[in-house]
């Protein structure tokens, strides 16, 4: 036989192998997954997300947040997820229905943000932590990201959205650091990162 | 201060501290890599336009056994 014919079917064998196993295969066993149903409350689940939140996962895709942070939290046999309060059980198939696509990430450079909406629950520290991550942990290797703050010169009363900011990081005396669009749908899809509900399959150990 | 990541006793600010050596590690061999492929991209190119030898036979991937023969003789 010809090499290119051999080098050809070598290729197709390999993509033909890896479709089947990572979409055919996934799509058999996860494609009909349906939100659950609370009977009693009528209650959906995973939460839909605001579509101001919707806007923020594009952001987080953006700027690549997926390469320092996970979203998954996996079984408590043998890992340490639970134990360090990342999340209250494990994650399933079905919390992640309505990302396309998913953000579960491969690396924990920073700590796991399944639940990030409940663990760090107030607006004004997400900002203040993302226009400088060290003033809020010291020692952070998380890239600041300023751009997505203006500075501005300081009008009257100033803004209610400025940021409270300390030594280095504050801004020259007159002005002040506000959330951009960018930045506010950022912290809103943070702050519904929650996977604090039960599933038939994965059920709150309250219950 | 070498603890395992998946005792929770070992806070992640340790862990974060752990991490820094290898990521001076892998800026290091990041910068490596990307002057190799700068140098491959740039042979490539020379190789594509038969700027690469004297007698500027092109190509020699994928070319038959015998020319190859032929054009080293
Ligand atoms: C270079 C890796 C890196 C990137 C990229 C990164 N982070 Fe982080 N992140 C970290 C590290 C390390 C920490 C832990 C130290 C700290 O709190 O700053 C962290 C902490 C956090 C925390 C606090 C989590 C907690 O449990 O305390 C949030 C929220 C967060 N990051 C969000 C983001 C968002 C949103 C982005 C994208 C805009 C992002 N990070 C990009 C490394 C990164």
């Amino acid at each position: 036989m010809n090499k290119l014919t051999t080098l050809f079917c070598g290729f197709l064998f390999t993509f033909v192998l890896a479709w089947i196993g990572l979409v055919l295969v996934p799509q058999f066993q996860f494609g009909q997954l349906q939100p659950f149903v609370n009977e009693d409350t009528g209650e959906s689940f995973p939460p839909m997300r605001s579509g101001l939140a919707e806007t923020g996962k594009q952001v987080y895709q953006a700027n690549g947040c997926i390469y320092c942070h996970s979203q998954q939290i996996r079984p408590e046999h043998q890992t340490a997820d639970m134990a360090r309060g990342w999340g209250a059980r494990r994650s399933v198939a079905r919390d992640y229905i309505y990302d396309r696509p998913h953000l579960l990430g491969t690396m924990r450079t920073g700590p796991d943000l399944s639940n990030a909406g409940v663990r760090l629950s107030n607006e004004a520290w997400h900002h203040e932590h993302l226009y400088a991550p060290q003033s809020k942990s010291a020692g952070s290797t998380m890239p600041p990201f300023r751009y997505l703050y203006k500075v501005q010169k300081i009008q009257g009363a100033g803004s209610p959205d400025a940021l409270k900011l300390e030594a280095d990081d504050a801004p020259p005396e007159g002005y002040e650091v506000v959330p951009t669009p960018d930045a506010r749908a950022l912290v809103a899809y943070l702050l519904s990162l929650n996977q604090n509900y039960s599933l038939p399959e994965a059920k709150l150990s309250t219950e | 201060m070498l603890q395992h990541p998946e005792n929770p006793t070992n806070t992640f600010s340790n862990i974060v501290e752990a991490t820094k050596p290898w990521l001076r590690g892998r800026t290091i061999s990041g910068v490596l890599i990307l002057v190799g492929h700068l140098a491959f991209a740039y042979h490539f190119v020379l190789m594509l336009l038969k700027f690469g030898r004297a007698d500027g036979v092109g190509p020699t991937l994928l070319a038959k056994p015998e020319s190859a023969a032929e054009a080293s003789s």
